[in-house]
């Protein structure tokens, strides 16, 4: 190798940290109060405590922010419709898709699989079997997106008329119990539900074959110009870093479910 | 296997009538199953839109009480007239004209099993009532109440009878949220519960709930609220369409459920004919009857197209033979005795030429008669043309007889005819002819049952005795045919 590529590799390198140095050290703009919105669901958020990890996230984005941040709760499609106007700057425990890329950021902290939870008389062996069984029906919060195989079940089964939507989880696990929906799209948030013993003692999980889905800080393009998105993403990128985000999954999950959860 | 020429040229018509039918079901299928998915994706929208207006209908009751709390945030000492300033400012718009009583229920310190009502607003003679009541001791409402108190945020009650109604009254619900403690911490559970000062809370019953709704309802949906997650007859709160259940079937039905903590609503919503008769047309129909029309038409087409070229050949073959049939028939016309179809005097002219060169390059001999029918004309005159010419007809016939197939019969008159005898030896074979023919008119005829009785003068010539040409030879038989008739008739004699 010459010196010089390697003198200019050198300056590279120390032009990238500079930049991320930068980014890191410079604060988001607090000069207007922000808005972000919880949606209620499992761990990340339950009104009726008003504890989850969502609420721990966002107070530690208040926190390292310095901002103003309202919290509001609304539902989830609700969340979506108002962060595309730009009504809303942030929501949490997002994951992307095709449309969402078009008017939301993103800044990943954590990633999970998702479950197919079916009811053990539904005869469903397989994740395959529910579509099989015309008579079968599914659960699903209105506007939530899932990993590709789960979105193509919800989907497929939507279009045969086979979803009852509802606002969150609380209702479906209730029809569920009501057999009047017979399965439900699970994630490891929703585990505590899981341990009522009425729920276990007539369902049963079955994977679906996709990797891990990244989920995170949702930011609205139309309210937050990319550098402030960049910025967001910076206060983000280093609560992961220092561990702060796998502490606060580790306050709800056992260790090793958070650290699987959040170093991806 | 060889197909019959007519099932061979139905084929083609066939498979094209048969292609565009099957062109048309599919393009019918197509519009139909578009149709239902427009109809689907409209009744989709109806469902999301009518879901998102309520659940934001119920938003702006949670950012009224907000407001209330906002107020006791702002002072440390709100005052009953500051409470019904406040709610008498919300309700000079429109967006809470269904709000009938928003109150504020102070904790009692001494006493965590009362929250009286304190503050009632608009302050009429009805809501005035409600103060002192103890929202507390009735468990339904406590639940939410001590909802509220933990989460910091809205708390809904089941469905409730509101305390100012009566039992008949239609179902309301009503909606708490926990005000703290002027500038007392709220960020955990244990410091909520610490910091409760009271709760505001409002009471709607869920038919104005959805007349205060923005925007217009979509045509052709009913919507029925249950509370709860199912949908029996006793958690019916709110029925758009009180006589769906006639109508059926319905089309497209959803159920939607909007939750809060530790219950949910249940949206029942279902389309109406009207919602089809709306979004639905009848392109389905218009496509497939006139595809079915036209594949008729082009199966038609199609068999004029294939069959054309065999149609307009036999055609011209038909064409063809008739004008050579009639050709034929003006040729006969022309050389021929239209009576009789003996040949006439032209045909019979060049006939007796071709005979006589034949007979001079052979140096044979010919014969020439005139046979001229006595007493024709009497039978004539007595009888009509009709029976004359049925004679002369039957005439002929005798005369034939007589003859050879070589030789030439022809009539060249009224009731004269000419025979020639292309091949002759001598004079007597023309005489036996001659004879023969004489005998044979001799004998009566029976003509539509009239005996008739007539004879013939017969002049004879000889080729080339009397005559070494047409011209003369004709006129020397029919010299001697005048001859004849002038002896008395009923006789041949030959030319000198």
């Amino acid at each position: 190798m010459t010196r010089l590529p390697q003198r200019r590799l050198i300056a590279s390198a120390l032009a990238l940290l500079v930049s991320a140095a930068g980014h890191a050290g410079e604060l988001p703009d607090c000069s207007r109060p922000l808005s972000l919105a919880l949606h209620e669901h499992g761990l990340l958020y339950s009104r009726q405590s008003g504890e989850g990890i969502d609420r721990d996230i966002a107070d530690e984005l208040i926190r390292r922010s310095g901002c103003t941040i309202n919290v509001t709760v609304l539902p989830r499609a609700r969340i979506w419709q108002l962060i595309e106007s730009g009504g809303l700057d942030f929501s949490l425990s997002g994951i992307t898709s095709e449309s969402r890329e078009r008017f939301a950021a993103f800044a990943w902290y954590f990633s999970n699989k998702y479950y197919l939870l079916v009811r053990r008389d539904a005869g469903v062996q397989r994740v395959g079997d529910f579509t099989k069984n015309p008579d079968l029906r599914l659960g699903a919060i209105r506007s939530f997106r899932y990993s590709p195989t789960a979105n193509r079940l919800v989907d497929s089964l939507d279009a045969e008329q086979r979803v009852s939507f509802a606002s969150s989880l609380t209702p479906l696990y209730e029809i569920l119990l009501a057999n009047q929906v017979q399965g439900m799209i699970i994630e490891p948030f929703d585990y505590p539900a899981l341990e009522s013993s009425h729920i276990r003692t007539q369902t049963t999980i079955l994977e679906f074959d996709d990797p891990p889905v990244p989920h995170g800080l949702i930011m609205s393009k139309r309210s937050l110009p990319p550098r402030e998105q960049a910025k967001w993403r910076a206060l983000v990128d280093d609560m992961r870093a220092d561990g702060s985000i796998e502490r606060i999954f580790e306050k709800y999950f056992k260790p090793e479910l958070a650290r699987a959860m959040t170093r991806f | 296997m060889t197909l019959p020429p007519k099932l061979k040229a139905l084929l083609l018509p066939l498979c094209v009538g048969l292609l565009s039918l099957a062109l048309t079901g599919w393009l019918w299928h197509h519009e139909q199953q578009t149709l239902d998915t427009n109809l689907r994706a409209n009744f989709d929208f109806s469902v999301r839109q009518t879901t998102s207006r309520i659940e934001q209908r119920l938003a702006a009751y949670e950012q009224m009480l907000r407001g209330a709390r906002g107020l006791f945030n702002a002072s440390s000492n709100v005052t009953h007239a500051d409470f019904q300033r406040y709610v008498d400012a919300l309700t000079d718009g429109g967006d809470f004209a269904g709000l009938q009583i928003m109150v504020f229920s102070a904790r009692q310190a001494g006493n965590p099993m009362t929250a009286p009502i304190t503050y009632v607003a608009p302050s009429t003679p009805l809501n005035r009532k409600a103060l002192s009541q103890n929202l507390y001791a009735e468990p339904v409402r406590r639940a939410a109440m001590l909802q509220a108190r933990d989460s910091g945020t809205i708390a809904i009650t089941p469905k409730v009878r509101l305390l100012m109604d009566d039992a008949q009254t239609l179902p309301g619900f009503a909606m708490f949220l926990a005000i703290y403690t002027h500038n007392h911490p709220v960020n955990s559970l244990a410091a909520r519960q610490a910091s409760l000062y009271g709760w505001v809370h409002v009471a709607f019953r869920l038919h104005d709930l959805m007349a205060s709704l923005y925007g217009e309802g979509t045509p052709g949906i009913a919507l029925r609220i249950y509370d709860g997650v199912r949908t029996d007859p006793e958690g019916l709160m709110f029925d758009s369409h009180p006589n769906t259940d006639k109508i059926t079937p319905v089309h497209f039905e959803a159920l939607e459920y909007i939750s809060f903590p530790q219950h949910s609503w249940t949206l029942q919503i279902l389309s109406t004919p009207e919602f089809e008769q709306r979004y639905s047309h009848d392109s389905a129909h218009i496509i497939a009857i006139a595809g079915s029309g036209v594949s008729l038409l082009l199966a038609v087409l199609t068999w004029q197209l294939a069959t054309g070229r065999a149609r307009a050949f036999a055609r011209a073959q038909a064409m063809t033979r008739e004008l050579r049939e009639s050709e034929e028939r003006m040729r006969h016309m022309a050389q021929h005795d239209p009576l009789t179809h003996l040949p006439n005097r032209a045909l019979f002219s060049d006939r007796l030429q071709a005979a006589l060169a034949r007979a001079r390059r052979d140096s044979a001999g010919a014969g020439l008669m005139f046979v001229d029918l006595d007493h024709f004309k009497p039978v004539n005159d007595a009888y009509g043309h009709a029976v004359g010419d049925h004679l002369l007809v039957a005439a002929t016939k005798r005369m034939r007889d007589c003859l050879r197939e070589s030789d030439t019969l022809a009539r060249v008159g009224g009731d004269e005819f000419v025979v020639l005898l292309p091949h002759i030896d001598t004079r007597d074979d023309a005489r036996l002819v001659a004879e023969r023919i004489r005998t044979s008119l001799a004998l009566p005829f029976l003509i539509d049952n009239h005996a008739l009785a007539i004879s013939a003068s017969i002049g004879i010539g000889i080729f080339p005795e009397h005559g070494s040409d047409d011209v003369t030879l004709i006129k020397s038989a029919d010299d001697a045919m005048y001859r004849a008739k002038d002896a008395g008739r009923d006789r041949l004699v030959f030319a000198d």
